[in-house]
């Protein structure tokens, strides 16, 4: 199988073309490391960081935006979504903060991406 | 009335407004105060809350937030005044600033030096002349982006959004994680407008369909948006008669572009640049009016917020440089540039120190030279888009090289 | 307001039905005598109909002078003076020129200029050296021009809140978001007005419904006149353009649709560049849409006068002028007693008002409206306080009295909380509400900025939640959702 991708690792948006044979990956049209791996994973098993808001109490402002600590599989984000759609935190909050351990892969955590003063 | 004295005013608390107050700060302006008329600091960034900042400037990935919060967090450790949900009505010609407050009423702030790091305004539906009628549910892309991240709405069900900015982009992911249907990006150009890896991860991931070369002729709907209509345009942008198509939706989001936000100075009267739409200024982004400096997307629309800081903290040591020894206007080049080109950034360049032009090309072009004439100085691209910005560092010694009292970039063809 | 109508009826002495400029002049002439006066208006707000889609032109004259929109438009101006001055409304007699660019055109205008003469409205002729020192940007084909000095502009949405806000101070009622549906009529006399909220008895009923004055006619069984509606589109421009030109701009074009006097390029009051209006009739009351063609058309009318104007459009909106088969007004009595039409109100509308609301007050008085004058009624109004109009030291004594004006709302416009709450004070519900009685969303961001802060402060200062914000009333509705509803399985 052959594959045109574009590596979506940073602003560059280099083209890459991944060759998969035999369970083999083979990559080509990376300009760094980062790519590379990137390209891998993009042809066995696509993965995204996920973002979003939850909403949070007493804070100086009414949502908190989170991130996943690693990148999930891309075919889990909506389900993520559904997830996190029940989530709520109170402040304060650090920059950080782990919001839920262990979120539907183990070791991903959902970490807090500012920091909320309680009021 | 409060009347204060100070060295330095900084208008807006965006990343550039606070990159460069902190780099002032660093290099012994103390003495300085940054206005900012949101409630609180951060400008637009707060609202990001996606990753891909900072990947130049810290080295990893963060999401706007986080990228904000460390230059928050060093305002505030330092010390340095800030004034949230205040607003400044008024520069004069002198340098003084007329801000105000809930708490302080008028604030008279006389200062030897401004930077203005204002941010930008996003196009409308009007600027891009999408006619039809005025119901609730057109948005832009950033009110929208306000509206679901920091107020926590959704405008509506299902959406369809016009133009392919990195805004459009980043919300028509965000809106589908959030449930809501996006029926289409439509973009009237045969290539996007935003970056390829947003094209990618936010709409080929999600199955978003994105109408290249498709132009959007008129909004229905009597009390709310019921639909749109598209059409196909040919390469000179006109419509082709049969292709007409009519989406459903309830909400139409414009990502058009911005304009640098410039209100505050239109009536000190600077230099502009018409292909900017922001002022025209000198390598150390200082503007015609010599205690005015400008950086970020009040000065050019940036792409990446890494640049945003690096030009930021570049006006900071100009402001320092103009207050501490003064900078004689004579000594200028004036930076031109041929037809392929839309515009160079600085315009104007003092060969005192090293300097980074920001440059972005009117097409896509491929297999082309960057060429400086007059000093001999070339590069070559591969590919070069309209939709990324190019960066050109120059040595302060290649720049003394020139002999006249021009620059011109030139893009070529490679023969 | 619907508490109000859960009683059997409200009982006055005049209903005016319809909230436009025409009705709510009525209404604040009406609130200079003793008589009870309700104004009904379907929408949630005051001028939402061909009011608020006109340019805001004040026409010196109109042909044929002797109709009766010509005898009115007349009056109505001389009246424009002192009304803008007691409702503190702004006004700006700029002047009408009329452009010669050939010399058909120029000898068509010593024609107008004679009739002028006749007539006694005043005219002065300008030729090129003239018209170059007033106008230096209209185009060097211009040959001379009348300068009609009587000629002005005023916001037309403004001038309407400021004659309800004063006709409410001065005793008049008002109900909004209340449809008449019907006129009840009793051995042809006027006995009520059905409304979807309940009835209003009363012997009289001013028939200033607009676009459907027709059907309100229909009702009572009197429709003797039809409503065609014609379509107008115009153009706003960047506020930046403001010194561009001065005038009320418009060429001498001898051949005329006569059903238009086809629009201008003006400056509004507050100093935009306004072009147009257009005209199209698409037989429909309620289409306010604006095409490409619209717009192309616009500017290729008024780029013979600028060619070299640049074209910053802020926003383009259309209006339908509620004009009869006839052509001229229907102000009349009618074979119902009580029951009175002022109707086919189309341009010069907005300059008649004033007259027409005196016509219409005799007309009732002819009817047997017992009036008389109270000597309670305040002629003033102010218009709500602009930050922006003060010098700083009085802004800072503005903000200690009432910090909201330390608060910016709208940047473009430089709008601030303070103004937006007041208008919420004075009327505002909606979106619009608050739009068109401060500007907040009016400049070149079109509310991209100050959207979130008004929906805050009108769900605030009106106890709604944020949610049930509308545009304009009815299903206009801002934000559909809330955060995390759809994925909840809203």
């Amino acid at each position: 199988m052959k594959k045109k991708i574009i590596c979506i690792v940073c602003p560059v948006g280099c083209e890459v073309v991944i060759t998969v044979e035999k369970g083999e990956v083979s990559v080509k049209g990376n300009k760094c490391e980062k790519g590379l791996k990137f390209a891998k994973t993009e042809a066995l098993n696509p993965v995204r960081i996920l973002t979003t808001t939850v909403p949070v109490k007493n804070g100086e402002i009414k949502f908190l935006p989170i991130k996943t600590s690693k990148p999930l599989p891309r075919k889990v984000l909506m389900e993520a979504m559904k997830k996190l759609a029940y989530v709520e935190v109170e402040a304060p909050v650090k920059t950080g903060q782990v919001i839920i351990k262990d979120f539907l892969v183990e070791n991903v955590k959902v970490v807090a991406s500012r920091r909320v003063k309680r009021v | 009335m409060i009347e204060r004295k100070v060295d330095l005013v900084v208008i807006g608390s965006g990343p550039a407004g606070l990159a460069a107050s902190i780099k002032a700060y660093k290099l012994g302006l103390t003495n300085q105060v940054v206005i900012e008329r949101e409630k609180y600091l951060g400008g637009v960034l707060p609202q990001c809350i996606h990753p891909g900042f900072g990947l130049k400037y810290f080295k990893e990935e963060l999401t706007g937030p986080e990228f904000i919060q460390r230059f928050i967090d060093k305002v505030e450790e330092i010390g340095i005044g800030t004034f949230t949900d205040t607003t400044a009505l008024k520069i004069s010609r002198k340098g003084e600033v007329i801000a105000v407050n809930k708490k302080l009423g008028v604030m008279k702030i006389k200062s030897k030096a401004v930077i203005l790091a204002t941010g930008a305004r996003e196009k409308t539906r009007w600027d891009v002349k999408i006619p039809g009628d005025r119901p609730a549910g057109v948005f832009t892309a950033g009110l929208v982006q306000k509206l679901i991240n920091i107020e926590g709405y959704l405008p509506g069900k299902e959406a369809v959004i016009i133009g392919s900015g990195d805004v459009g982009l980043i919300m028509a992911r965000r809106l589908t994680l959030e449930g809501v249907k996006v029926k289409g990006v439509i973009e009237i150009m045969p290539y996007p407008g935003g970056l390829q890896r947003n094209i990618v991860q936010c709409l080929q991931d999600f199955n978003i369909p994105l109408y290249l070369s498709h132009a959007a002729t008129e909004i229905r709907g009597r009390e709310r948006v019921e639909r749109i209509k598209i059409v196909k345009v040919d390469e000179n942008l006109n419509p082709l008669k049969g292709t007409e198509k009519e989406i459903k939706c309830d909400t139409v989001i414009f990502s058009v572009g911005l304009v640098p936000e410039n209100e505050l100075v239109s009536e000190i009267g600077i230099e502009m640049d018409s292909n900017t739409l922001g002022p025209v200024v000198n390598d150390y982004f200082q503007t015609t009016a010599p205690f005015l400096f400008s950086c970020g997307n009040s000065l050019v629309i940036f792409d990446l917020v890494d640049y945003v800081v690096e030009n930021a903290e570049t006006a900071a040591e100009g402001v320092n440089f103009y207050l501490k020894k003064g900078m004689k206007k004579a000594e200028e080049r004036k930076v031109s540039f041929n037809k392929k080109i839309k515009f160079v950034v600085p315009q104007r360049v003092t060969c005192l120190k090293d300097v980074s032009f920001y440059l972005r090309v009117k097409k896509p072009e491929e297999k082309v030279f960057l060429s400086i004439k007059e000093i001999n100085w070339r590069k070559y691209f591969q590919k070069i888009k309209p939709n990324e910005m190019v960066k050109v560092n120059l040595k302060r010694e290649e720049l003394l090289k020139i002999k006249g009292e021009k620059i011109t970039f030139k893009l070529v063809r490679k023969s | 307001m619907s508490k109000f109508f859960l009683k059997p009826s409200l009982k006055t002495d005049v209903v005016i039905v319809g909230g436009g400029v025409v009705g709510c002049s009525i209404a604040r002439e009406l609130s200079k005598y003793k008589v009870d006066v309700v104004v009904v208006e379907k929408e949630v707000d005051f001028c939402q109909g061909a009011s608020k889609g006109c340019s805001g032109i004040i026409h010196p004259f109109v042909t044929p002078f002797n109709s009766l929109k010509g005898k009115l438009c007349v009056e109505g101006n001389k009246l424009m003076d002192k009304l803008t001055e007691e409702l503190d409304v702004p006004f700006n007699r700029c002047g009408l020129l009329f452009v010669s660019l050939n010399r058909k055109e120029t000898f068509f205008l010593f024609l107008v200029y004679l009739v002028m003469k006749w007539r006694g409205i005043q005219v002065k002729f300008l030729n090129k050296r003239e018209l170059r020192k007033v106008e230096p940007n209209l185009t060097n084909k211009a040959k001379c021009a009348l300068l009609f000095p009587s000629g002005g502009v005023i916001s037309p949405y403004e001038l309407t809140f400021a004659l309800i806000e004063n006709a409410q101070k001065n005793g008049v009622k008002t109900l909004l978001g209340t449809k008449v549906e019907e006129v009840l009529v009793e051995n042809g006399e006027v006995k009520g007005v059905k409304t979807n909220k309940g009835v209003i008895e009363t012997s009289y009923v001013v028939n200033a419904a607009g676009l459907y004055s027709d059907e309100v006619a229909e009702t009572a069984g009197v429709r003797n006149f039809k409503i065609v509606p014609r379509k107008g589109c115009m153009i706003v421009f960047d506020k930046k353009l403001r010194g561009y030109y001065r005038h009320y701009v418009a060429e001498a074009k001898i051949k005329q649709d006569p059903r238009t006097k086809g629009g201008g390029a003006l400056l509004t009051v507050e100093g935009n560049p306004l072009w147009g209006p257009n005209l199209k009739e698409t037989g429909s009351k309620e289409d306010t849409s604006v095409s490409r063609k619209d717009i192309e058309e616009i500017i290729n009318t008024y780029n013979v006068l600028f060619p070299d104007f640049p074209l910053k459009i802020i926003t383009c909106f259309a209006g339908v002028r509620a004009a009869s088969e006839k052509g001229d007004f229907v102000i009349e009595r009618t074979k119902v007693k009580g029951f009175i039409n002022v109707a086919g109100i189309q341009s010069p509308g907005l300059t008649a008002a004033p007259a027409i609301a005196k016509m219409v007050t005799e007309l009732l008085r002819k009817e047997g409206l017992k009036l008389e004058r109270k000597g309670s009624f305040n002629p003033y109004r102010k218009r709500i306080n602009k930050l922006t109009d003060y010098p700083p030291e009085e802004q800072d004594k503005m903000i200690k009295e009432n910090p909201g004006y330390g608060r910016i709302i709208c940047r473009c416009e430089q709008v601030t909380e303070a103004e937006v709450v007041e208008a919420i004070k004075r009327g505002a519900k909606t979106l619009d509400g608050v739009k068109f009685r401060t500007r907040a969303g009016m400049g070149r961001c079109q509310g991209s900025f100050c959207t979130p802060k008004i929906l805050e402060i009108l769900s605030r200062e009106l106890k709604i939640p944020v949610k049930k914000i509308t545009k304009k009333g009815g299903k206009s509705l801002i934000l559909l959702y809330k955060i995390k509803e759809l994925l909840k399985g809203a």
